[in-house]
């Protein structure tokens, strides 16, 4: 090994072609947005979406039942889960009874869930859906309680939870400043967010905050309407698939 | 890896932790500006993203086929921007906690390599950042350049004795350049990085 050269060029490297901390955070904000980007176009794809329907098709009598509507209502029926739609609580029943029973690929998919959710509430917004937006945030708080349930007192579910609700908050706040005629709607789900990220913040901190199986709504911060009506497992029952959006018409 | 393939972010995310800053450094060297390296190496990463489903294993190691789609990136940019590859001098860092006198020598000594690496040909250079720079091994390096192994070891032996030669060293030793040791931090180095 020829060191002093080695060492020349290593040196070289750390002084002159090294990413700051600074460069290093915004290139890896930049390939995760991306990762999401292309995660969610996936999830678009005809065919994953034929497949997720099979899946659904194994849940039970509930699914055919819906499967029978979404034939008899044509094309009606995609337009119907929209946000707002009178199939989206339906559609959201079958997402959180779709999801991975446990481990890593729920904690995924619940963020992905979530994603969603605010995505939807961007596109209603900019669509001056009203009844969309305020059912695509209602979905997202019941989502977040869903997901802080589920993250019990697992420090890196919970922080990756606390991660993602900044990132939530960030996005709101933009659609609030947009969209001052829906000010209330959405200033409610950045105050639940916010709400979310203290409980995060006093479960991480110690044994002090609830324990792992309290499906969110603790003491103090309920969050009024859009207080959880689900299990900790998030599902509401079935035949009342609109449980998620209780601000939706 | 197999999660990344299956579009786990998580495990993406884990993959760029652990190679942004060699695949940075290789990009850097290759195209001089820090904001085009930082822009490219986001590429290469979205690139990779992308190009992951289809990767296999297969005898092809990782670091390989991450560096070759680096490589095309930066030949892409090249040839679209009509760039010279040359290397310029990066953002300096700060130099609060050494004396002047430091400062000055270890500043003179970046520029002294960074004239030694422009006198190199272009593969001496591209040999020299994936290995050096951004610590690949010989089989990976290969992989990124489309080579045999063999041709980077007599790319690299070139090219460290041209640097000695420009940088005014010993020729003697030449012969066991045999490659780089892990990027890792030594005093020298922080020193270097604290004068630069």
């Amino acid at each position: 090994m020829d060191d002093e050269v080695a060492r020349s060029l290593r040196a070289f490297a750390a002084a002159r072609l090294s990413p700051d901390q600074w460069a290093s955070t915004r290139m890896r904000v930049h390939v995760i947005e991306a990762a999401h980007a292309a995660l969610e176009r996936h999830a678009a794809a005809p065919i994953p979406l034929r497949t997720r329907w099979l899946q659904r098709l194994r849940v039970g009598g509930f699914v055919s039942l819906v499967a029978v509507l979404a034939i008899s209502l044509g094309g009606t029926a995609a337009l119907a889960a929209t946000p707002g739609g009178a199939l989206y609580g339906v559609r959201l029943w079958l997402e959180d009874q779709t999801l991975p029973a446990s481990g890593q690929a729920r904690t995924d998919a619940q963020s992905a869930q979530i994603d969603e959710r605010v995505d939807e509430a961007t596109v209603s917004a900019d669509e001056s859906n009203a009844n969309g937006l305020a059912a695509a945030l209602g979905a997202y708080s019941d989502e977040l309680d869903n997901a802080f349930a589920d993250a019990g007192r697992d420090p890196a579910k919970l922080a990756h939870l606390q991660a993602e609700i900044s990132k939530h908050i960030a996005v709101l706040e933009g659609l609030l400043k947009s969209n001052p005629t829906a000010a209330a709607a959405i200033q409610a789900a950045i105050d639940r967010s916010n709400q979310m990220l203290a409980r995060i913040a006093q479960r991480l901190e110690g044994p002090g905050g609830g324990n792992g199986n309290n499906g969110g709504g603790g003491a103090g911060n309920g969050g009024g309407g859009n207080g959880p009506q689900s299990s900790p497992q998030g599902q509401g029952q079935p035949g009342v698939p609109g449980n998620h959006s209780t601000t939706s018409p | 890896m197999a999660e990344a393939q299956q579009g786990d972010r998580q495990a993406f995310g884990s993959i760029f932790d652990a190679y942004h800053v060699s695949v940075y450094r290789f990009v850097a060297s290759r195209v001089g500006s820090p904001s085009d390296a930082e822009d490219l190496t986001q590429l290469v990463f979205v690139k990779a993203l992308e190009a992951l489903p289809r990767f296999t294993a297969r005898g092809v190691p990782f670091g390989g086929w991450l560096f070759r789609l680096a490589r095309n990136t930066v030949v892409d940019h090249v040839r679209t921007r009509h760039e010279h590859l040359e290397l310029e001098a990066a953002e300096q860092r700060a130099t609060e906690d050494a004396g002047p006198d430091v400062i000055v020598a270890v500043r003179d000594d970046l520029e002294a390599v960074a004239r030694a690496l422009e006198n190199l040909t272009e593969d001496q250079r591209e040999v020299i950042a994936l290995r050096f720079f951004a610590g690949l091994s010989a089989k990976e390096a290969a992989e990124a350049m489309g080579r045999q192994e063999g041709t980077i070891r007599g790319l690299q032996f070139r090219a460290i004795a041209a640097l000695r030669r420009s940088l005014g060293l010993d020729l003697a030793g030449v012969g066991e350049a045999t490659g780089p040791e892990p990027l890792a931090d030594e005093p020298l180095q922080a020193a270097w990085e604290a004068g630069a």
